[in-house]
């Protein structure tokens, strides 16, 4: 038996919608209806089809996690591995974006897994075999992992941002599920470490500032003594803050909605 | 949703009732045009958040069944109930998989139930070829069991050539010593807090000057000879 593709039985009943146009009786219609209508039905699909243009497109499946994530990009950067070395070789993989057709919405989380817990299953899957640990902020990678953090922080097919504000998530782990078994306690060593090693990050920043971290401090107490006047604010909530060339180019965090 | 109604109701109050004429058939076009975009919107969001069937060229969405395994005589098969969805956040799903998705069992791999990776590539199969397929006992009961009949056809993948399938010792490298990396960041720990702390110190140093500045003779006398020329 013969199956006929229901999008061909729209396109029919479309087309006879469209002949049927200039002989059919003429109404009048409440335009406030016809648009809230409209708006009703962009609303209700814009808020799923960011979700379908993700299933279309490049997905990682962190398999010790049960997640599956949409991504955009491959990885970024990798550090190497030797057999004398006793850590393995990390990998930054980009993942919250997705690339579909006329519309594409640049990675915004980071992933940093060992590199030989990954393997391409297809060009379009991904899976990764590290149990990995969501940071409670995207800025804490900074505390454990430096280096990519830097490099994401600055990429520019990402939207990955370390800022105090950031909307990124970070994933890491250390541990390559397909060379031993992941004990509790070694999940448990590597919480602790996270958990232990988060407030480096706030001396890292004061060190790698220098002498204008004590300025940036000092402007900090002022601002809590000092008053911003009305008009300041209304220009910076308008203008936003200055913003580097390098900054400015970078694809936003925000997704499109409908 | 309920702020675009309030809009709505809101701007039937505020502005003037305008009304156009217009033919039947574009506002049956434009509700058909608004049906339709939401319905793909929401099976592929459905199909995002549904179990998942992952293989070499292929990526099927599936709903919560259980995979059935057959032997026939050679090799054991697993079928794998596919093409359903189970979306949670709208408490929907779509009740049954109406596609069959069957590999042999070494190349299919768990985790957890919510992806299963088959390291195949899968290939449908016509109505002929499933009949050619039944013909042996074993399939033929497995199918009958999924729900395939003359009258009720599925669609049947057919699971065969790997090109991902590998011994583990490729990735019997990569060490992972937490306590080399724990101490790895003791030292980073150690480093910064000795610069944060040198900066503070600092920082120390320059308020207590700048408050020794403020508070002595010599400033007061620069400052009130600053501000007298504005006065006059």
């Amino acid at each position: 038996m013969r199956v006929i593709n229901p999008v061909y039985g729209l396109i029919g009943f479309i087309a006879l919608l469209l002949l049927i146009t200039p002989f059919s009786r003429v109404y009048q219609v409440n335009v406030l209806f016809t648009i809230s209508l409209i708006a009703s039905a962009s609303y209700a699909s814009g808020v799923w089809i960011v979700a379908a243009l993700r299933d279309r497109g490049d997905t990682v499946i962190f398999m010790k996690d049960s997640v599956r994530k949409s991504r955009a990009t491959g990885t970024i950067s990798e550090s190497g591995e030797t057999s004398t070395g006793r850590l393995p070789g990390l990998i930054a993989l980009p993942y919250g974006g997705f690339i579909a057709t006329a519309v594409n919405v640049a990675d915004k989380n980071l992933a940093v897994v060992p590199a030989s817990s990954i393997e391409v299953l297809s060009p379009s899957t991904t899976l990764v075999y590290c149990p990995t640990s969501p940071l409670k902020n995207a800025r804490e990678l900074k505390s454990i992992m430096t280096f990519f953090a830097k490099s994401a922080d600055v990429h520019g097919f990402l939207s990955f941002s370390t800022d105090r504000k950031s909307r990124s998530e970070v994933r890491f782990g250390l541990f390559n599920g397909l060379v031993t078994p992941i004990t509790t306690e070694n999940l448990m060593d590597q919480e602790r470490m996270i958990n232990s090693k988060g407030g480096i990050v706030d001396m890292l920043e004061r060190s790698e500032g220098g002498e204008d971290s004590n300025r940036e401090e000092l402007q900090r107490m002022i601002r809590t003594v000092k008053k911003q006047s009305p008009m300041d604010r209304a220009k910076s909530i308008l203008f936003g803050s200055r913003k580097t060339d390098s900054e400015s180019d970078r694809p936003t965090q925000r997704e499109p909605q409908g | 949703m309920s702020c675009i109604v309030a809009l709505g109701v809101g701007a039937n109050y505020m502005f003037p009732e305008m009304r156009v004429p217009a033919p039947w058939t574009i506002f049956l076009l434009i509700i058909t045009g608004a049906l339709c975009s939401s319905f793909y919107a929401f099976t592929g969001a459905a199909k995002y958040s549904s179990l998942t069937l992952a293989a070499e060229n292929h990526r099927f969405s599936r709903y919560k069944e259980p995979i059935r395994f057959v032997s026939d005589g050679l090799i054991t098969w697993a079928a794998v109930p596919i093409k359903g969805w189970n979306f949670l956040r709208t408490f929907v799903n779509s009740g049954k998989n109406p596609a069959i998705a069957i590999c042999p069992a070494e190349m299919l791999e768990q985790e957890s139930e919510y992806y299963t990776i088959a390291r195949c590539n899968f290939y449908h199969l016509t109505s002929r070829a499933v009949e050619v397929l039944m013909r042996k006992k074993s399939f033929n009961r497995l199918l009958t069991e999924l729900g395939y009949s003359p009258a009720r056809k599925m669609e049947v993948y057919l699971g065969f050539q790997s090109g991902t399938l590998h011994p583990d010792a490729t990735h019997v490298r990569s060490p992972s010593d937490m306590a080399a990396y724990a101490r790895s960041l003791a030292t980073d720990e150690r480093l910064y807090s000795q610069g944060s702390v040198d900066l503070a110190n600092q920082l120390n140093r320059q308020l207590e000057l700048w408050q020794r500045i403020q508070g002595s003779e010599t400033t007061r006398a620069v400052v009130r000879h600053e501000e007298e020329p504005k006065q006059q």
